[in-house]
């Protein structure tokens, strides 16, 4: 069993549904953990399924699979039914506009800020390997990122972009190289060293490395900067409160109140957790692995105004994120890499999908 | 609209009490009163002052030592090595004043830098070496039994030149010294869990260890400082010991490891939560039990059925607590 991939593993669960010959049969986001392959052979074995007189529940937030897929789509917002349309009235707007309760004017907002001077450098980083010798995760791998910029990482996953982050972070060992934080030295250790030195990351696996889930909102966005909140030794209740207001009124975090449990949130309100949690070490470099992974659409362009506002703000932000077009959308420069290398820089305008995609694949050969 | 505002308005009256029902403390409070009640009606000695002062008295060396395996459990490790750490930091002491007749002060101290050492080093083979805290503290265990052991060669010393018995006969608020010490530093505890930078991040630690470093917090550096407090309370635990009986002896402390752990879980730790208030109520609980079983002469193998009961009863409660808790905030 543990032999099959996840997408085995998930037609395996289907095919156990199968079984007991359903008449209904409800798939709740059967696609977040399959591969483009595997979303493929489902959607075949779905519409098999209905040719035989099966009716199908399919729950899902990506539009795309809403429009290939099926024929009346039924939304639903905060426990209300919203509305349904019949297939020949599909319109992408309208059914946009009724998930997310407003008009997306545009999906990725338009930014204009002036890009400042170079915060970060990095120079000839290498990573190696945790458990293959004499192998390197990454290599040699550099890049600049400036105030007020948006730096967009692409690749494929498994590139090593995460793990350029990471080692950034302090999370990986560093074999070689250098990184320059405003001009000086920065030796990176620890996450502790890395969150003085200014620097902060979102990673992209939430429930591993994201939230306490024990905590309320409140305890989990003011735990990155108990300094500015605490006398001495004792952190102070109500300067707990003050500093984390802001953030989670200007983030609009859907909650009855900063005491809620974070355990209780959606994906998207608890990815916003933790990007105030970020958000409150006031950095100046802040990495933002997959900032939209798995989040509804609303979330997502709440996201994409967070990021905006950190440029404007002066903060140099790092992108990472497997969907091109958020990419294209967000970043004002791009670094493609591949297979632990920098495959290639491109400015916004030499940016496409296919320059991106055969940097990606190509690699540097 | 209208039936949602009717609902608010019931969670919020019912709200203060049940609050007041689900907190972690005054879960242990109810089997205490039961336990107090069923005994003292069969021996209605076993509520007068005087006997229950002694069970106060009594609690301290399992006490200060289970407020030790609070701090490291709840940053979600444990430590087996208490109670030896104690018994070997008690020696330090004996050795300290009846062979090389060092003053009080510096017999404490040198007994409290063994237990911090014992501390430091399980910390660091946990957090630096990566090993499990199940197997480094029970070596480290078994360590500081055998030093104990080399050490005083198996003989008890005497430490009657340091002049305790007035400290031991004293009795403040009609309690022992060392009571109300160890009352001090459970309040003193409780509050750096609760409020402090280092409780913050202690808990943080212990909820999701991930998510805090993500957040910037070096979990190693949080986590080696309650394997150290956890050895210092351990030589505390020593120390009462040792002037309690004045002398020191190798088999002082004997399996208090695990029943500092039955204290604890009773007291309503887990990983990132739970608080000394808590602890101090497990073990209140723990020792009512033992010192009623025994006034009601049961049989002392029965006796150890009796508390492993009581435990899994408590820590049942405490997991229904928990869900009805979720099930609130679900609401």
């Amino acid at each position: 069993m543990r032999k099959l991939s996840i997408g085995q593993q998930q037609m395996l669960m289907i095919a156990r549904a199968l079984a007991t010959n359903p008449k209904v049969l409800i798939l709740d986001e059967p696609t977040t953990s399959l591969s483009d392959d595997d979303v493929e052979k489902l959607f075949t074995v779905v519409r098999q399924l209905k040719e035989k007189g099966t009716g199908i529940i399919f729950v899902t937030h990506k539009l795309a699979e809403i429009i290939e897929l099926t024929d009346r789509v039924t939304i639903l917002r905060d426990g209300r039914n919203i509305s349904t349309f019949e297939k020949k009235d599909y319109d992408t707007a309208k059914i946009i506009h009724d998930m997310i309760g407003r008009d997306l004017q545009n999906m990725y907002p338009a930014r204009n800020v002036p890009i400042g001077e170079e915060v970060l450098r990095v120079e000839h980083l290498t990573v190696a390997h945790s458990y293959i010798l004499n192998k390197n995760l990454i290599e040699d791998v550099s890049f600049t990122v400036h105030a007020g910029e948006v730096l967009g990482m692409a690749g494929l996953v498994g590139a090593g972009r995460s793990e350029v982050c990471m080692a950034i972070y302090g999370m990986l060992p560093i074999k070689s190289g250098k990184i320059f934080i405003n001009g000086k030295e920065f030796k990176p250790g620890t996450t502790e060293k890395a969150v003085e030195a200014g620097i902060s990351m979102v990673s992209e696996d939430r429930k591993v490395y994201g939230l306490n889930f024990v905590w309320d909102i409140k305890a989990n966005i003011a735990i990155s900067n108990l300094k500015k909140i605490s006398k001495g030794f004792m952190v102070q209740n109500k300067r707990m409160r003050d500093r984390v207001k802001p953030f989670f009124d200007s983030l609009r975090i859907k909650a009855p109140s900063m005491g809620t449990k974070v355990a209780t949130l959606s994906g998207g309100n608890q990815q916003k957790v933790v990007i105030a949690r970020s958000l409150n070490t006031e950095s100046h470099i802040i990495i933002m692995d997959e900032p939209t992974k798995g989040i509804d659409v609303g979330s997502k362009n709440d996201i994409y105004n967070i990021i905006n506002q950190m440029a404007a703000d002066g903060v140099a932000v790092i992108m990472i994120s497997s969907e091109l077009p958020e990419l294209m959308g967000m970043s004002d420069r791009f670094i493609v890499m591949s297979e632990g290398r920098v495959a290639g820089e491109l400015s916004r305008e030499e940016a496409t999908e296919d320059t991106i995609m055969t940097l990606a694949v190509a690699g540097s050969k | 609209m209208e039936k949602n505002v009717v609902n608010n308005k019931k969670v919020s009256s019912g709200k203060g009490f049940l609050d007041f029902l689900l907190m972690p403390e005054i879960g242990v409070l109810v089997p205490i009163l039961v336990l107090c009640v069923i005994t003292t009606t069969l021996k209605p000695n076993f509520l007068t002052w005087k006997y229950f002062s002694s069970i106060l008295m009594g609690c301290i060396f399992i006490g200060v030592e289970s407020i030790g395996q609070a701090f490291v459990q709840i940053s979600g490790e444990v430590d087996l090595s208490v109670g030896y750490a104690g018994c070997l930091s008690g020696i330090m002491m004996g050795v300290a004043c009846g062979f090389w007749h060092w003053g009080l002060v510096p017999c404490l101290l040198l007994s409290l830098v063994t237990g911090a050492l014992v501390g430091l080093i399980n910390g660091l083979c946990v957090c630096k070496l990566g090993l499990s805290s199940w197997i480094t503290t029970l070596a480290t265990q078994f360590i500081c039994k055998g030093l104990a052991v080399t050490i005083s060669q198996g003989e008890p010393m005497s430490i009657t030149e340091l002049g305790t018995s007035t400290f031991n006969r004293a009795r403040p608020l009609g309690v022992s010294w060392a009571f109300l010490i160890f009352l001090f530093l459970l309040i003193v505890s409780d509050l750096v869990l609760r409020n402090t930078k280092y409780g913050y991040k202690l808990r943080a630690v212990g909820g999701n260890q991930n998510a805090a470093v993500m957040a910037g917090i070096n979990a190693d550096k949080i986590k080696i400082i309650a394997f150290v407090l956890c050895g210092l309370f351990a030589a505390c635990g020593g120390i009462f010991d040792v002037i309690n009986k004045a002398s020191a002896n190798s088999t002082f402390g004997d399996g208090r490891e695990f029943r500092t752990i039955i204290c604890v879980a009773i007291g309503g730790i887990a990983g990132g939560s739970g608080s000394m208030l808590g602890v101090g109520f497990g073990v209140l609980l723990f020792h009512v039990l033992w010192y009623a079983l025994r006034i009601l002469s049961v049989d002392t193998n029965l006796q150890l059925v009796l508390i492993g009961a009581v435990l899994v009863l408590s820590v049942v409660l405490d997991i229904q607590r928990k869900r009805l808790e979720a099930r609130r905030i679900a609401r």
